[in-house]
């Protein structure tokens, strides 16, 4: 058996498939399914969070001795075990950084429980919308970043630390049991539609496009003219200033040029209305600010805060 | 035909007398694609949007073909020597 044990284990350690064999062969009565499904990584918005659940609540048998060797054998090198962490909190004005890096993540609430265990293509972003969709749940958070951020690896990384904390306390964080949808359900803000000019090409226009430019920048207190939409923008550039958008907490309009149907003619129209020759276009209260290569400054500077502070709620 | 690096950096040359200038091609060769460093007195005394303005206008023949433009530094001279003895120091 030890030999039928080993095989699995050096399966396991160079990435191989969860196999529920090698834990019910190393635990003896255990028997937890790991299922790792519905890995998605297609969002190119903000909150990246994966979409990942763990199958089956697992009641896992408590087990002397063996636990250790196998949290051992399992450790992937590169990522720290989760009790080895830091926990940093997130109570306070929430200005904390973190690392615009892919990795893995754990948050944890007021009581220091854990609730989730993600993995994020950009850990500051998903850390963000976590706490302003989940405020009351969000006390603290540990984050590794992982440098090979390959698909595989995040994946790795995520089981290590879900596998740590169940051989710990002998369940699953309630976040990531499956079905539960609380952490990778989008909230509304992201299901907030774009802004169309016009309602279609069948009705004729009364005024200038130029002067629906206006109305859009002059009503909305900021707004943003990219390529593609809020949750799928088609341009490196216009994802850069979403990002931006969103990780500042900005309440924004979207309007997208390339929406033909909706906005025949805006990609040009736009680029004469501000005397600007690119898009994304960001315009604050009015007025225009800038696009990608500006916003990036405006945060390397910090003068981003005091424009959206400017902006306020509406 | 696509734009050139050494066009583009002809251009700003000649109206911008940049004291210091980097033109990088992004675009893996096509010619749609941009960075672009630049320190020049012309930006004395003018916020960020209007040196990428500036820039923007010194350009607007070539950005009628080129893709993506972007101004990842507009500095005055003093402030890119600044920069510079910092990055010096730091190295």
């Amino acid at each position: 058996m030890a030999t039928a044990a080993a095989a699995s284990w050096t399966a396991v350690r160079a990435g191989g498939p969860w196999a529920a064999s090698c834990l019910s062969r190393a635990g003896g009565s255990r028997s937890v399914s790991w299922n790792s499904c519905g890995v998605s990584l297609c969002g190119v918005e903000s909150r990246r969070a994966l979409q990942l659940a763990v199958g089956g609540s697992s009641k896992s048998s408590r087990r002397s001795g063996k636990g250790d060797r196998f949290a051992r054998l399992c450790c992937v090198a590169g990522v720290q075990k989760l009790g080895e962490v830091d926990a940093v909190d997130l109570s306070s004005d929430g200005s904390k950084e973190f690392p615009a890096a892919p990795g893995v993540y754990a948050i944890y609430d007021k009581e220091g429980k854990l609730q989730y265990v993600g993995i994020s293509r950009r850990v500051s972003s998903s850390i963000q919308s976590h706490l302003q969709d989940l405020p009351e749940l969000c006390a603290s958070v540990k984050v590794n970043v992982v440098d090979a951020a390959d698909k595989t690896a995040l994946t790795e990384a995520w089981r290590e630390w879900v596998q740590e904390y169940v051989e710990v306390t002998g369940e699953v964080p309630p976040g990531n049991v499956q079905g539960n949808t609380t952490w990778t359900a989008r909230k509304q803000r992201a299901a907030k539609p774009e802004l169309k000019l016009t309602p279609g090409p069948h009705v004729t226009l009364t005024i200038p496009l130029v002067e629906l430019i206006d109305q859009v920048v002059k009503g909305c207190t900021v707004v943003a003219f990219v390529k593609g939409t809020r949750t799928a923008p088609q341009c490196g550039f216009s994802h850069r200033v979403l990002t931006i958008l969103n990780e500042n907490g900005a309440d924004y309009e979207v309007v997208n040029v390339l929406d033909d149907h909706h906005n025949p003619g805006l990609r040009e129209a736009i680029k004469e209305y501000s005397q600007w020759p690119t898009i994304p276009q960001v315009y604050v209260k009015g007025e225009f600010v800038g696009g990608a290569d500006i916003l990036d400054e405006m945060v390397q500077s910090g003068e981003i805060k005091s424009l959206f502070q400017k902006s306020g709620p509406k | 035909m696509g734009v050139t690096k050494e066009s583009v950096e002809a251009t700003l040359t000649q109206k911008l007398q940049p004291t210091y200038l980097k033109v990088i091609d992004t675009s893996g060769g096509c010619g749609a694609s941009f960075d672009v460093e630049i320190a020049t007195a012309a930006f004395v005394g003018k916020r960020m949007l209007e040196r990428h303005r500036v820039v923007n206008t010194a350009l607007t023949e070539e950005i009628k073909d080129i893709h993506a433009l972007s101004i990842r530094k507009a500095l005055t001279p003093e402030q890119w020597e600044e920069q510079n003895a910092k990055t010096t120091a730091a190295a």
